[in-house]
């Protein structure tokens, strides 16, 4: 319950998902729930080379179990952009 | 506040799945462990010298532990966009191993 309450408080602001096959996703966050599965909404991939099924994707509902890690520093995406290209 | 794919019914999906393809089609049901029953499902791949393929599937139904991510589009505006990778799209491993 604590990740979860924490999460909810997340709820509007911008974060990082990055899911266990490498992909990260830059979103705003829009619902979790108990699982901490997530709804990101206006979303952006960094890595469109290896996923460019996602370009067009512009919410996307994101399952709690795939999850990596997620971040709520707008940094880290500065960095991934910039050099998780390669 | 709660995340469900409710408001992802009878629309447009496209199912990331764990082995890294992709399914597109009509989201007709799910349940709590995210498992999905897709109608008329195709699947899409990318290959360096064809373009995208989509290969016709029929109703799916997708095992909740193979979904890592459901997104949501409006289809035309894939189609159009996606007919536009033919001749960027590359690199992309039609199924990627870990």
């Amino acid at each position: 319950m604590l990740f979860f309450s924490f999460f909810k408080s997340l709820v509007g602001k911008d974060v990082v998902v990055e899911l266990k096959n490498d992909l990260s996703i830059c979103g705003t966050l829009h619902s979790v729930d108990q699982y901490l599965n997530m709804k990101l909404t206006d979303i952006t991939v960094s890595d469109t080379d290896r996923f460019p099924h996602m370009i067009s994707v512009k919410n996307c509902f994101i399952r709690g179990s795939v999850v990596r890690f997620v971040s709520f520093f707008e940094w880290l995406w500065v960095l991934l952009t910039k050099f998780g290209q390669g | 506040m709660t995340s469900s794919l409710e408001s992802y019914m009878n629309r447009m999906v496209n199912v990331v799945t764990g082995d890294g393809r992709i399914i597109i089609g009509l989201l007709k049901g799910f349940d709590q462990l995210i498992n999905l029953v897709i109608e008329d499902a195709h699947e899409r791949s990318f290959s360096e010298t064809e373009g995208v393929l989509t290969t016709p599937l029929g109703l799916y139904i997708i095992r909740g532990e193979n979904v890592p991510i459901g997104a949501f589009f409006p289809n035309f505006l894939a189609l159009g966009r996606f007919e536009n990778f033919k001749n960027e799209c590359v690199q992309t491993p039609r199924r990627p191993t870990k």
